[in-house]
């Protein structure tokens, strides 16, 4: 007779004894029969044990758990700058048996765009790191810190990775994209083609205008069309009637300077049609003379606009 | 390096979340400050994942520090303040600490396996053998026939069983 059938009688007390002996021999069988038996048993919510929603609560502390992950990729480059004097240090040895170290590439004051060896174009922007970290055999990795925009080679076979922090990576095959991932944030926007987004546990996938950002340490899927996003690389600015205030921020990115204007100055009704290609900052203020004749002082990286009239 | 991955981790959270939320509510008996106080005891031992030498195990870890936690609230909570005094104050776990820990963890055990019955076969099981219905009671209430009554309490059993012993 099946044991199910016999502990279910044993619940009803109407065994036969038979039964019970079978049912003593199986309890000799082992220790967790035995314990399993006394589980049956106990009734939880009666002892006052209740169900606390673990989902939920996994789910909210995984999101604390992110942010925390983001200031972890320092101790890793603290590690990667040790391993780097290590290898300095043993330099010749290590030249001799073991692989040459890959490119690495570093931008400090200015945009630097090149080629590496998979034929993938690569422009990156100031004060970031861009490092190839295998041989491009099957994968082709890359890691980042700071912005760059990719323009990837078309090779299904070789996944091209940028790793930008330890469990996470952004994978495509041939596509362009541009990507900001340092200490304050993250930002992935897709120009063309597809791009997966492996972060942790999930695959975010992106196509042509996707936009995903780090928000209070969960990823964002978002849309993007703004014009401005890619003018460290293209030195060009466009403005469809955007608003002033919008436009000065832009300026401000993009020139790396701060803008201030006088408290009586109202341009909460400006906006600006214009294209800059190329222009230094002087250029544009000159536009600016002209467009809204504007009066201002410049000291240093700080504009002051002390007037301001459009029309 | 106590876990080698998030879901190792993760696998540590949805074991021990239950029995300590049910350890805790012992001592103090708001949900909410129970979830609270369970859920940052976690994530300190994110934090400290890397540094963090366990002088015992992972299981006595998280109860004395859900302890302590639960002591600090209650320290930091005015109206508890006469409340705390019946509680033992050593930073370790008291031998009846440690009974009640081990009694949340067969607890939870049974309901766990109580969690993964399909809700049919859960429910007749709880009324069955908990409640003390007959199957012709708990045939009318659930508009089923007695034979499938006995069909779901066997079912039960033997999902339980295949959880519990193996």
């Amino acid at each position: 007779m099946n044991i199910d059938k016999i502990i279910l009688k044993l619940f009803n007390k109407s065994n036969s004894l038979e039964e019970l002996e079978i049912l003593e021999s199986w309890k000799r069988e082992s220790e967790q029969n035995i314990a399993f038996l006394n589980m049956m048993d106990t009734d939880p919510s009666a002892s006052g044990y209740s169900d606390f929603d673990t989902d939920k609560a996994w789910n909210k502390l995984e999101g604390q758990m992110e942010s925390e992950i983001t200031s972890k990729k320092y101790s890793w480059m603290k590690y990667a700058a040790f391993i780097l004097i290590a290898f300095i240090g043993t330099g010749y040895f290590l030249d001799l048996n073991s692989d040459k170290a890959y490119p690495h590439y570093e931008s400090k004051e200015e945009v630097k765009s090149f080629e590496l060896n998979d034929k993938s174009k690569i422009w990156l922007n100031k004060n970031s790191i861009l490092e190839q970290i295998n041989n491009f055999e099957e994968t082709r990795e890359v890691a980042l810190n700071g912005e760059a925009f990719f323009d990837v080679s078309h090779d299904p076979n070789v996944p091209f990775m940028v790793n930008i922090g330890d469990e996470e990576f952004v994978k495509v095959v041939g596509t362009s994209f541009n990507i900001i991932n340092d200490a304050e944030q993250f930002d992935l926007r897709v120009y063309s083609g597809k791009v997966e987004l492996h972060a942790l546990d999930r695959v975010i996938v992106l196509e042509k205008n996707d936009r995903v950002s780090k928000l209070n340490g969960a990823y964002v899927k978002l849309k993007h069309k703004d014009l401005n996003h890619l003018s460290w690389r293209s030195n060009e600015l466009i403005f469809e009637n955007e608003a002033l205030e919008k436009v000065f921020e832009e300026l401000e990115k993009h020139y790396n300077i701060e803008i201030k204007y006088s408290e009586n100055i109202d341009f909460t009704n400006c906006s600006l049609r214009s294209r800059f290609v190329d222009q230094s900052l002087d250029e544009v203020l000159k536009e600016f003379e002209r467009l809204f004749s504007i009066k201002y002082k410049l000291n240093g990286n700080e504009i002051l606009i002390e007037e301001l009239n459009c029309f | 390096m106590l876990f080698k991955s998030k879901s190792e981790f993760r696998e540590a959270f949805k074991a021990y979340y239950n029995p300590l939320c049910n350890f805790s509510k012992h001592y103090l008996d708001d949900t909410k400050a129970v979830e609270d106080i369970v859920q940052e005891v976690f994530l300190n031992l994110w934090k400290k994942r890397d540094d963090i030498e366990l002088k015992t195990d992972l299981k006595s870890y998280l109860f004395r520090s859900t302890k302590n936690k639960v002591l600090e609230y209650l320290r930091k909570n005015k109206s508890y303040e006469k409340l705390i005094s019946e509680y033992d104050k050593s930073k370790d776990l008291s031998a009846e600490e440690d009974e009640l820990a081990e009694r949340m963890l067969r607890l939870e055990k049974i309901n766990k396996s109580l969690r993964h019955l399909p809700p049919k076969c859960r429910e007749v099981f709880v009324l069955h053998k908990y409640k003390g219905l007959t199957y012709a009671e708990i045939a009318e209430i659930m508009e089923i026939s007695p034979k499938t009554v006995e069909n779901h309490m066997l079912k039960a059993i033997k999902l339980i069983r295949d959880l519990l012993v193996n």
